[in-house]
């Protein structure tokens, strides 16, 4: 196994993250020799190590950051962190933030310096209470001991949307405005938080620019691939022995995260598929898993993509359309309703999806499902609606016959009790007894998933 | 300019032109529902989607006609198998929750949810789900009615109050599917009403049946409307109208573009004041005289002919001559001939003016106080009428609500009930007082064709959209005629040059 420089900080028995701990090992020097330098030369490490995003697009970070007007711009420009982590299955940033919160704000710190910002906004999702606390400490002591100089960092909690992740979504949502995603053009780095240039990156992008800056491009090269660097914290869950959050290098084979690191399929059961990047990245069926690597060439050539890198694994005994139902229920209960696709699109792939799972399928439902897909991908203002397609054409297209099982024998073959398919528009008593259901079956899902997260590295 | 092609065909347009309004330019509208000209660009609705290849490198994507600026060199398909079938596809999505209760719909005949899944064939729906079932009559207060099933979120009425009111009342609340639009939660947990003069135009930028005019609700189908394009003449502003009627009544006003007058838009005020204009009964349907103590109607000849004969009686500078604000240029005109024959001045009566509101209307309620003053009739303000009937003997009173208009006046009242009217032009029944003499039938301004001089000096065309009652002239035709019988009275009767 390859150097690893996120997670071993933070697993040493009684590290709790403060700043003496954080600076004993090492940290806040690399912010000290990026102050040494200019903005622009901190910049240009950071593109030349090749380090990509981590939150899901896997766009460069350096050359993102050179989108930013030139230094004789005299508008304020800002920082903003993506702290939102709402995409299922995804749990590394929280990780970081509640028990390394300093490697989190030295990044912020580098980064804000490297793109010349006012002040950094870090928009940290709502239910993430210990993130928030551990975040709060840590700023505060940053702020004291002088770290952040005239750039402070401010938090910002979520209220539990979604769409906040998506980059211009959550801007607005700062603003103090409905989240809802902005056309682009214009771009964040010339119209951003409040119309001044911005640069919004995620939390464990930002964690990789201290070891960079601290270490050097040559060494961040020796990890990953040339064509994605470095390490990245791949959160397991579903059904394996050992969910939890791995930091392993970029190109590393998926069967090596899901038999060596989280001790493979629970129950000695055989595998059926694995979600590879967290909800929107769809299904891939075990076969295609055998020789999968996971970077964002690898996954791009199975025909989906890097997303977060969190991988959901799927037993012999699930049933793909009931999964697909889920991930459709939850697209269609976060879509932010702007676009009529993706407020229409959402709903009714969900609708579809629950009748043929509750053995009320017609003949002709698959292939509607896979026009409405279509009608919805790569046509809306963000990309929450091929979020919600990709997963059904990727069930439709590796598991098609099993659809097709459902719709035949009007029942789930695995045997599952009918789904509720949420309605909507219903009188307010009857909706909240259907979302009382619906809830509880996402809570099934959830501890189905979780239940075993003790055993994980770093997750409890 | 800048050059693209269209469809195969190249064509210049102005810098910053929008791939939708390029098409449009060429004769082809483009579904839409988010955008429109007078509120901006959203982006959301999606359903103006075009192919489009540039600038540059920029491969052939579809993208939004609206939100896509053209540039030099770009090469757009509107028609391409990908572009309608993504338009398709954003109406059957739209169409999924849509009640399609077209035949009770207001908006049926010029819906464009209606219009544009037409033109693209959307026959059928592939859904078989439930529809959404939400409030299908949301009071919004005196003006709107709201159904919340046909709302296809556009958000067109959340934005006209912001970007053009400047009055944010509504917004969109709750996310996703559940998404509706809505005015604040009212202290009883009801629906705050909106307010304020402009409520009309929601209706009119709905683009399907959601927002409707309490007004105009089950009045007619729209298709059964003749509609008359006028000017408004409830101020001086001048807002460009179609006055919409059926069966011979006014069922609807609504603005017509005017870029330098009133843009897309217009006020409630203007809006919703024709149910006077419909109301038939009590109107002066022929000449009225006075014979042998009571008043009896007469022909035109024997009506203009006493007339004439005691305007004659009472001509001079002591008789007070007073028009109604709402006559026309070409009225105005003829009263000011009229006038001048008899050597009195020639007035108009202004009812006092109120402050201007924050977009369209002037506060002036003379639709027409520049093109009267310009034909030389004198202002009368409501205090130079009170002195002017305190110094007069008698009076021509002549057009639409000028009676009205001398009631109120302070000592008006009086005057009517002692003065000598040798002669009314009146759109009311009659006038019972005991000094007329002869009543004279007048239209009102849904009856007359003529131009008005709005506040900023443009003579607009309003045109009758209703008839006058059977058998009466036109005021024009009244003034010129009775200007005839005083020149000729006592004479030979004139040939009826303008009957």
């Amino acid at each position: 196994m390859a150097e690893r420089y996120l997670l071993p900080r933070l697993e040493k028995p009684g590290y709790r993250g403060s700043l003496e701990e954080y600076r004993r090992e090492g940290g806040y020097e690399a912010l000290k020799k990026a102050l040494a330098m200019q903005p622009e030369e901190v910049t240009a490490i950071v593109k030349n190590s090749g380090l990509r995003g981590r939150g899901g697009a896997g766009f460069p970070t350096g050359l993102k950051w050179t989108f930013m007007p030139p230094a004789a711009d005299p508008r304020p420009r800002y920082l903003a962190v993506n702290a939102d982590e709402s995409e299922p299955g995804t749990c590394k940033d929280r990780v970081l933030m509640e028990r390394d919160p300093h490697s989190v704000v030295e990044g912020v710190a580098i980064s804000a310096y490297a793109l010349r910002a006012k002040a950094s906004y870090v928009y940290i999702r709502g239910e993430y209470r210990a993130s928030f606390r551990a975040m709060e400490r840590a700023i505060t002591e940053a702020t004291k001991a002088g770290l952040l100089a005239d750039r402070p960092i401010h938090l910002h909690v979520g209220a539990g949307a979604y769409i906040c992740g998506e980059e211009t979504a959550l801007m607005e949502s700062l603003e103090g405005k409905r989240g809802h995603p902005r056309p682009k053009p214009p771009f964040p780095a010339n119209f951003g938080l409040w119309g001044q240039p911005t640069t919004v990156n995620n939390v464990e992008t930002l964690a990789n620019v201290p070891p960079i800056l601290a270490k050097g491009i040559e060494w961040y090269a020796t990890m990953g691939t040339k064509a994605s660097p470095g390490n990245f914290l791949c959160g397991i869950s579903g059904h394996v022995e050992r969910p939890g959050v791995y930091e392993v290098p970029l190109g590393i084979p998926a069967k090596t995260i899901l038999d060596d690191l989280a001790g493979g399929v629970r129950g000695g059961k055989k595998l059926k598929a694995i979600i590879p990047g967290g909800s929107s990245s769809g299904f891939l069926p075990a076969s295609a898993v055998e020789k999968l690597v996971m970077d964002h060439d690898g996954l791009k050539n199975a025909g989906t993509m890097f997303g977060t890198g969190a991988i959901i694994a799927l037993d012999e005994t699930s049933c793909i359309v009931r999964a697909t139902k889920v991930l459709c229920q939850f697209y269609h209960h976060e879509t932010c309703g702007q676009c009529s696709q993706c407020r229409e699109g959402c709903a009714w792939l969900d609708q579809i999806c629950g009748r043929v799972e509750n053995g009320e399928g017609r003949p002709d439902d698959v292939n509607t499902l896979l026009a409405l897909a279509d009608g919805m991908r790569g046509k809306t203002i963000c990309a929450l609606s091929d979020a919600a397609a990709i997963p059904v054409q990727l069930a439709i297209q590796h598991f098609r016959s099993e659809f097709e099982q459902h719709v035949a024998e009007k029942r789930c073959p695995f045997g599952n009790p009918p789904m509720h398919v949420h309605t909507d528009g219903l009188d307010d008593e009857k909706r909240s007894e259907l979302v009382e259901i619906v809830h509880s079956d996402v809570l099934t899902l959830l501890n189905e998933g979780k239940s075993t997260s003790g055993k994980g590295m770093a997750v409890q | 300019m800048t050059k693209v092609t269209i469809d195969g065909r190249v064509v210049d347009v102005p810098e910053k032109t929008t791939v939708f309004e390029a098409v449009r330019g060429q004769g082809q509208v483009l579904p839409h529902y988010c955008y429109h000209p007078g509120i901006g660009i959203e982006g959301s609705c999606r359903v103006c989607q075009v192919e489009v290849a540039g600038p540059g490198k920029m491969p052939r994507r579809l993208a939004i006609s609206c939100r896509t600026e053209c540039a030099e060199g770009m090469e757009v398909w509107t028609s391409s198998p990908p572009a309608e079938g993504a338009r398709r596809m954003v109406l059957e999505f739209l169409l999924k929750n849509h009640p399609l209760d077209c035949p009770i719909c207001d908006k049926a005949g010029e819906c464009t949810l209606q219009n544009f899944a037409f033109d693209t064939g959307q026959g059928r729906s592939r859904s078989h789900e439930p529809r959404r079932q939400l409030r299908k009559r949301v009071d919004l207060g005196d003006v709107i009615l709201f159904d919340e099933e046909r709302c296809i979120l556009c958000t067109r009425c959340v934005r006209f109050q912001e970007v053009v009111v400047k009055d944010p009342q509504l917004g969109v609340v709750n996310r996703g599917t559940d998404s509706v639009v809505a005015t604040a939660p009212a202290a009883d947990g009801g629906d705050t009403p909106l307010h304020g003069n402009y409520q009309g135009n929601l209706a009119d930028v709905c683009p399907v049946g959601a927002l409707t005019l309490k007004k105009f609700r089950f009045r007619a189908r729209a298709w059964q409307l003749q509609a008359t394009p006028s000017a408004c003449s409830f101020c001086s502003r001048g807002c460009n109208t179609i006055v919409e009627t059926f069966r011979g009544s006014i069922q609807r006003i609504r603005p017509r573009f005017h870029p330098d007058v009133n843009k897309w838009w217009m006020c409630d005020v203007g809006r919703f004041a024709f149910d006077d204009a419909n109301d038939r009964s009590g109107r002066l349907a022929s000449p009225v005289v006075r014979r042998g103590g009571v008043l009896e109607e007469v022909d035109y000849d024997v009506g203009l002919e006493e007339a004439a004969k005691a305007l004659k009686g009472a001509a001079g500078p002591q008789l007070l001559a007073l028009a109604s604000p709402f006559f026309t240029n070409e009225e105005g005109e003829a009263f000011r001939a009229l006038c001048a024959t008899l050597g009195a001045a020639a007035r108009f009566v202004a009812p006092p003016t109120a402050d201007p509101d924050e977009l369209l209307h002037t506060g002036d309620p003379c639709p027409n106080r520049r093109g009267l003053t310009d034909k030389g009739l004198v202002v009368s303000t409501p205090d130079e009428v009170a002195a002017l009937v305190v110094s007069s003997k008698a009076a021509l009173l002549a057009g639409e609500r000028v009676i009205d208009a001398l009631e109120l006046i302070p000592g008006g009242s009086v005057f009517l009930g002692n003065a000598k009217l040798p002669c009314i032009v009146t759109e009311r029944r009659l006038v019972e007082r005991d000094g007329v003499v002869a009543c004279l039938p007048a239209a009102n301004a849904f009856e007359k064709s003529g131009t008005f001089t709005n506040v900023n000096g443009l003579a607009q065309p309003i045109r009758a959209a209703l008839k006058r009652p059977p058998g009466t002239l036109s005021d024009l035709d009244t003034l010129v005629r009775l200007r005839d019988a005083v020149l000729s009275s006592g004479h030979a009767k004139p040939a009826a040059a303008h009957a």
